[in-house]
């Protein structure tokens, strides 16, 4: 286990919002943002230490899903129930301390995750903070998200996994990865066991009250950072507001606000960006969500970055993928790297249908 | 292949077929291997007023013919909008459908927009405008490009049907969202970048991406040569539709499939009024080029897909960009404004609310503190 330096040790305080048998499912109606909502508080103390069992086990997943082979259902549910009992100590900011390596989309490509950590330095050795987007499109999210929680559980203090748009009930019913979970576990359970801890990720991170970090961008809901910590994050990724701007929006070269071609979130300009890390006190957002031809650019003029770790994407885009190193000083370095060499990918079998009635 | 090896080899197919279960009814598939085929030379009389489709005022208000300095006419249909900030959905069929192929996404998009819950004095907020581009439907050209049926004419006769529709109809100032299915949104896609026309504001294609259409192309020579010629009876056409999936939903293919047909008095059936055959020196143009052009275009744009979301390079890229929505149904066959036509309609509505600007303002609390 390795002690964590970071968190004061304060007096536990039980929050009784974040009890288990407390979370419901929420109806469509509820999914829609919620002005009325209560801001999760996370538990507070040190986060229990791991067992020797535990930490066993775990190192026994680590190895197991390290080949690439899918945890069995039940394997799955005690991971699920042990990093929700981890993430609920996290905050909707959470604290990252430097160094570390920030890292963009991955998407079900375990193969470049791999290579991801050859290139970056093995976890716990080098400290990571992931800004969402595991699951969908790429034919192994289920190792990929089951690997990444597995090292979280294990190494709370030495990884981050924060919450991309693709951690939603909704969105992996459409883009592979409830298909992917039927086809290896031959029911939904999986799918469910992941898709109701994805609402216990953390929304963004603080590296060093400097780099503010997330997934999509800025929000006109949301002026200050203290403004996140007061979100309800429990939940389905919403339609509309707030929670679902910051895993939805994109730079862009206007200035201003802008409606979305995504069709959720906003674009903002240069002029928010620098007016958000002016009032907050930041030097640099650094978000995913985009692919990037070069893994990673620069916009309005380097107050925010956009990070894309899947080489090739999805099989087809001929990208480099990229991760940023940030060292004590707050150095800055890009680590670019091209698509793993691997035994071959399952063949894409596209239905070709009758396009002329 | 000869003429008569082809048509043995076919038959076999689609003998094979049947017994597989893989093909449609044998009655319908076999109609064309009677004798009476040989009539065709003998250009029997063809009629299109036997076939029936006066129910077109089910779903529209008024259906017009637009008749060009050629003389070529074009058949429409149109409900017009409240007024001029109402929005407008102009609508574009894929090749071998027609404009009536909208007509229940037409009746949904009136009546979840219109000002009334009382339907008998409600009024649409919002227009829609279809009709059967050249060779399809009700539509006639009579010039020397009768059977050309590349993009370009495609794409020009929509544009000059559009110019008119907003002359005409004195929609000068409304926003109009343009919707095409299939080939229809490769249409628009050309349309719109050559028109470059402020008050269009959004474009949405249905069912289309370059590379899969492109290898669909590699089977048409089977499916066309398991299209039957002819049916005795519109049911049967009817029929042999739904079974194909083009599309699943009947109640949409009893409205759109009649105007598909034309009767033959002389063999007492019903034929096509395009034969496919003629558009297939055109069908890798109507495509390439595609999926970039989409990307690229102005103004804001939708993808509704039906099934998995097969999108390939460009749009891809395009997509994890931000570039464009991307929306897709499982639940629907190719002819999504058929299959799920209240679907369609919400995704369209929210489409125009985000995307015209009368609808939008982006409320912000940045400095309210």
């Amino acid at each position: 286990m390795e002690l964590d330096p970071d968190v004061p040790m304060e007096d536990a305080i039980e929050d009784q919002s974040l009890e288990e048998d407390e979370q419901q499912h929420l109806s469509d109606d509820q999914v829609f943002y919620n002005n009325q909502q209560q801001p999760s508080i996370p538990k507070q103390g040190p986060l229990p230490d791991l067992s020797s069992s535990n930490i066993n086990q775990l190192d026994e997943w680590i190895e197991h899903l390290g080949k690439c082979q899918p945890l069995s259902e039940d394997n799955v549910r005690n991971l699920c129930k042990m990093a929700i009992d981890v993430l609920t100590f996290e905050e909707n900011v959470q604290p990252v301390n430097v160094p570390v390596t920030i890292c963009g989309d991955v998407h079900g490509q375990f193969h470049d995750l791999m290579e991801l950590f050859k290139i970056g330095g093995p976890c716990p050795d080098t400290n990571y903070l992931f800004m969402g987007d595991y699951v969908d499109r790429g034919y192994y999210s289920v190792e990929t998200v089951s690997y990444l929680v597995c090292m979280k559980v294990r190494y709370p203090n030495r990884i981050t996994i924060l919450r991309g748009n693709h951690e939603s009930r909704q969105i992996t019913q459409v883009y592979g990865f409830y298909d992917e979970c039927l086809r290896k576990y031959g029911s939904a359970t999986v799918w469910k066991l992941f898709t109701d801890l994805f609402d216990y990720f953390p929304i963004t991170a603080l590296v060093d009250n400097k780099i503010f970090c997330l997934h999509g961008g800025l929000s006109p809901m949301i002026e200050t950072i203290d403004q996140v910590r007061e979100l309800d994050r429990i939940q389905e990724v919403p339609h509309e507001g707030p929670m679902c701007d910051l895993l939805w929006s994109d730079p862009d070269d206007r200035g201003g606000w802008g409606i979305s071609p995504r069709g959720a979130g906003f674009t903002f300009g240069q002029d928010i960006s620098e007016q958000f890390n002016h009032t907050n006190g930041l030097s640099l957002i650094a978000r995913a969500h985009q692919l990037v031809m070069e893994g990673y650019s620069w916009s309005h003029q380097e107050s925010v970055v956009t990070i894309f770790s899947a080489p090739n994407y999805c099989y087809r885009c001929g990208n480099q993928a990229a991760i940023m190193e940030v060292d004590e000083q707050h150095n800055r370095q890009f680590l670019q790297y091209d698509p793993s060499v691997r035994p071959g990918e399952p063949t894409v079998t596209r239905k070709t249908p009758d396009y002329f009635l | 292949m000869s003429q008569f090896q082809r048509k043995i080899f076919q038959k076999k197919l689609k003998e094979a077929e049947i017994k597989l279960g893989l093909s449609f009814d044998e009655e319908a598939a076999f109609a064309d291997d009677k004798p009476t085929e040989q009539s065709i030379d003998r250009t029997p009389e063809e009629t299109i007023e036997k076939v029936d489709f006066t129910f077109w005022d089910k779903y529209f208000t008024e259906n017009e013919t637009f008749q060009d300095e050629e003389g070529n006419k074009f058949n429409t249909y149109y409900v017009p909008p409240l007024n001029n900030t109402s929005p407008v959905f102009v609508f574009h069929h894929g090749a071998g459908s027609s404009g009536l192929s909208f007509s229940l996404l037409a009746q949904e998009l009136v009546s979840q927009m219109s000002d009334s819950k009382d339907a008998e004095s409600s009024q649409s907020i919002c227009g829609v405008f279809s009709f059967d581009a050249r060779g399809h439907g009700r539509s006639v050209i009579n010039d020397e490009t009768k059977d050309n049926y590349s993009i370009s004419n495609f794409t020009n006769d929509f544009i000059w049907l559009l110019k008119q529709l907003i002359a005409k109809k004195n929609l000068h100032r409304n926003s109009i969202f343009l919707v095409g299915h299939s080939l229809g949104g490769a249409i628009l896609t050309k349309a719109i970048c050559e028109l470059n026309l402020s008050q269009i504001k959004g474009l949405s294609m249905l069912d289309i991406v370059e590379d899969t259409a492109i290898n669909a192309l590699k089977g048409m020579e089977i499916y066309m040569g398991n299209l039957p010629r002819s049916f005795k009876t519109l049911d049967q056409a009817i029929e042999w539709h739904v079974k194909s999936g083009i599309p699943h939903n009947k109640k949409s293919a009893e409205i759109s499939i009649p105007s598909y047909f034309k009767f033959n008095s002389v063999t007492k059936n019903y034929q096509w009024v395009l034969d496919l055959n003629k558009t297939s020196p055109y069908w890798k143009d109507w495509f390439i080029g595609l999926s970039k052009n989409f990307v690229n275009a102005p103004g804001s744009k939708l993808l509704i897909l039906a099934g998995t979301d097969n999108l390939d390079k460009d749009l891809m890229i395009g997509q994890m960009q931000g570039k464009y929505q991307l929306v897709v149904f499982q639940d629907s066959g190719h002819f999504i404004q058929e299959d799920t036509p209240r679907k369609t309609a919400i995704t369209l509505i929210d489409f125009w609310k985000r995307n015209d600007k009368r609808q939008t303002t982006i409320k912000t609390n940045w400095g309210a503190n």
